[in-house]
């Protein structure tokens, strides 16, 4: 069943690539190239079944957003899943600290990605 | 001389170093004679007290102003301390200055002890030490007064040291020139240094053209990444769309199959009923001509009857004739009559075959002609129905394996357009390429700027003398680079060129927490 996705990420490349494999597997999608604009729009009431960030990303990173985002209300429980090139061990566990729920190395596979979302967010 | 300590051959140094001897002498004296009256001390006591103070503070002076003088003795631990970066440098320096303080303090008081001893005067605790309190405020003072230029020497020496791994020449010229004082060396010296400046702004020019054209990439790879996304979204849209389309046609095609099945199955219904009807129409023309030869029969049997009469009339005539005889002339009239019907009766016998053999005639003719028309028409019109509903199953078999095979074939053209899609797809997925691409040369972009940044102070430095800067080494800014690396396989490439250990790549692609 086609799920509301929100992808934070900086690189238009990453976001348009992402919306491509999410929106021909059914999802709805909605893009934010900036933690900021991201916090923007989900105060301004989305509430999307998943959201989807990088790690590293201009002032806010994606820990940080992490953090932004399960203080709001009706998100606490939202999965959120860092795709990022950063490999250092310490910030996977700084992001499963910090409420991430899932953790994926760039660059990655559509499959793969569809099959993560299926085991994460209920009733996908 | 170069080292981090003073430099006493230097002119201005030796004369702050005498200076400040001389004024904590004096301050030396006075606060003596202070606590002198202060603890009310005999004036011997006093007298001795101060110029032993003196004695010892000058010699002491004298001694260290000896042994910073000396190179060779400076050297050794000037190059301990010169590898140091400046803030430990400073550090020593204070250390090493409170080390030669305290040295001086003790030989002033071991002298003075000395001095007293020999001069059998005694001296009263008090006196001893108001004389260690007043030596001790003497040195604070030249400390204060010597650091600031001995760390502007420590400085020099530092961009000195520079300037040599700059030129990458053994630390022979530089350090030699200035040692030696030699004008020309320094000149020779000096003019490198011209022209190394002068390189380092080339230098920054050239890095400022690598990071516009790196810069250039990102943007570039960016764009066509974006496009390929797009013509990719293209295909995939334009593939879904044929594949319905193939799906409709598929559906389209079992549909007419199926009417033509129908259609067929109706022609041969109706084929079989024609010949049915056909057959039974034949099948009433063979029983009217039954019936015809049944009325033939009947006509023979007429005939046979009339000849039968004939027959009888001539045996009649005969009888009669036979009678006319007997009875003479009166008979003659009725001989007449019967040799008549006789004739009558000859006539009527053979008109009656002849009729009889027409009907004959005709009654085979009926049957031969007749028999052979219907069943010529018959067998031949069987036959042609026969073709035409063999011809017709034959057709509708063709259509049926027409429609078939053009079903197999889109079905193999479905197949296809969905094998397209999947790499099409992973294709879309595989253009994240490009974002690892931009994050890398960001880096780059990152440390050439870096290297800019050092140039230009090492621009700074050598045309400079008094720009006062933290010269952190190459060495440094890598180690800091490495703090900014985010991919494993950068950490590796550092680790591989620098010579370091390389990181471990723990981690799996995809964790859940």
């Amino acid at each position: 069943m086609g799920k509301k996705i929100m992808i934070v990420d900086d690189s238009p490349t990453i976001l348009a690539s992402m919306q491509t494999i999410l929106e021909r597997a059914g999802h709805a999608v909605t893009k934010a190239s900036s933690g900021e604009e991201a916090v923007g729009t989900l105060k301004g009431g989305l509430k999307p079944d998943l959201v989807i960030t990088d790690y590293h990303m201009g002032a806010m990173n994606g820990i940080d957003l992490v953090r932004e985002v399960r203080r709001l209300p009706g998100l606490t429980f939202v999965p959120i899943l860092m795709v990022t090139t950063e490999s250092q061990q310490e910030k996977r566990t700084d992001a499963k600290a910090a409420g991430a729920t899932g953790w994926l190395v760039k660059p990655v596979q559509p499959e793969a990605l569809l099959q993560v979302i299926k085991q994460v967010v209920p009733g996908a | 001389m170069r080292g981090p300590l003073p430099n006493l051959a230097d002119a201005s140094v030796g004369y702050r170093y005498v200076t400040g001897t001389l004024l904590a002498l004096v301050l030396l004296g006075g606060a003596e004679g202070l606590l002198a009256l202060l603890l009310g001390l005999e004036m011997k006591q006093v007298v001795s007290l101060l110029v032993g103070s003196w004695l010892a503070v000058a010699a002491a002076a004298w001694g260290v102003y000896w042994v910073l003088s000396t190179p060779r003795l400076a050297s050794g631990r000037v190059e301990i301390l010169r590898q140091q970066p400046l803030h430990l440098r400073r550090v020593g320096y204070d250390r090493y200055f409170i080390l030669v303080a305290l040295s001086v303090a003790f030989i002033s008081w071991a002298v003075l002890r000395l001095g007293l001893a020999l001069a059998d005067v005694k001296l009263a605790p008090a006196a001893e030490g108001a004389f260690l309190a007043g030596l001790g405020l003497a040195l604070s003072i030249c400390f204060v007064l010597l650091r600031p230029s001995a760390l502007r020497q420590i400085e020099r020496t530092e961009r000195l040291g520079f300037v040599e791994d700059l030129t990458a020449a053994p630390s022979s010229l530089l350090s030699s020139a200035l040692a030696s004082g030699d004008g020309q060396k320094m000149d020779r010296a000096l003019s490198r240094i011209g022209l190394v400046s002068e390189e380092l702004s080339h230098c920054r020019l050239l890095l400022d053209v690598l990071r516009g054209q790196t810069g250039n990439v990102s943007v570039e790879t960016e764009d066509a990444a974006l496009n390929i996304i797009l013509q990719l979204n293209t295909i995939d849209s334009r593939i879904r769309g044929m594949v319905d389309y193939l799906d409709q046609a598929g559906r389209t095609t079992m549909e007419l199959m199926d009417r033509a099945e129908s259609r067929m199955e109706e022609n041969r219904r109706i084929l079989r009923d024609f010949l049915e009807n056909r057959t039974m129409a034949v099948m009433e023309s063979t029983r009217q001509l039954t019936d015809l030869q049944a009325m033939t029969t009947d006509l023979t049997k007429v005939v046979d009857a009339v000849r039968q009469v004939s027959r009888q009339t001539s045996m009649l005539a005969i009888n009669a004739t036979i009678e006319a005889t007997r009875a003479g002339d009166a008979g003659k009239g009725f001989a007449v009559v019967a040799a008549e019907v006789k004739q009558l009766s000859r006539n009527s016998d053979s008109l009656a075959v002849t009729i009889q053999s027409g009907i004959t005639r005709l009654n085979d003719a009926l049957r031969d002609t007749m028999r052979k028309v219907i069943e010529g028409r018959i067998e031949s019109e069987k036959n042609g129905l026969e073709q035409i509903s063999h011809s017709v199953t034959q057709m509708s078999g063709d259509i049926r394996q027409v429609m078939t095979s053009q079903r197999d074939v889109l079905q193999n053209i479905h197949q296809e357009s969905e094998k397209i899609a999947a790499p099409v797809m992973s294709l879309i997925g595989s253009i994240q390429f490009q974002d690892i691409t931009r994050q890398q040369l960001q880096h780059v972009n990152g440390a050439m700027e870096a290297l800019q940044n050092h140039a230009l102070e090492l621009e700074g430095y050598l045309q400079d003398l008094d720009t006062d800067i933290d010269p952190a080494s190459f060495k440094h800014k890598m180690d800091e680079m490495v703090d900014t690396y985010v991919m494993s396989q950068q950490r590796n490439l550092h680790a591989t060129a620098t010579g370091g250990a390389a990181a471990e790549d723990k981690g799996m692609m995809i964790e859940l927490f």
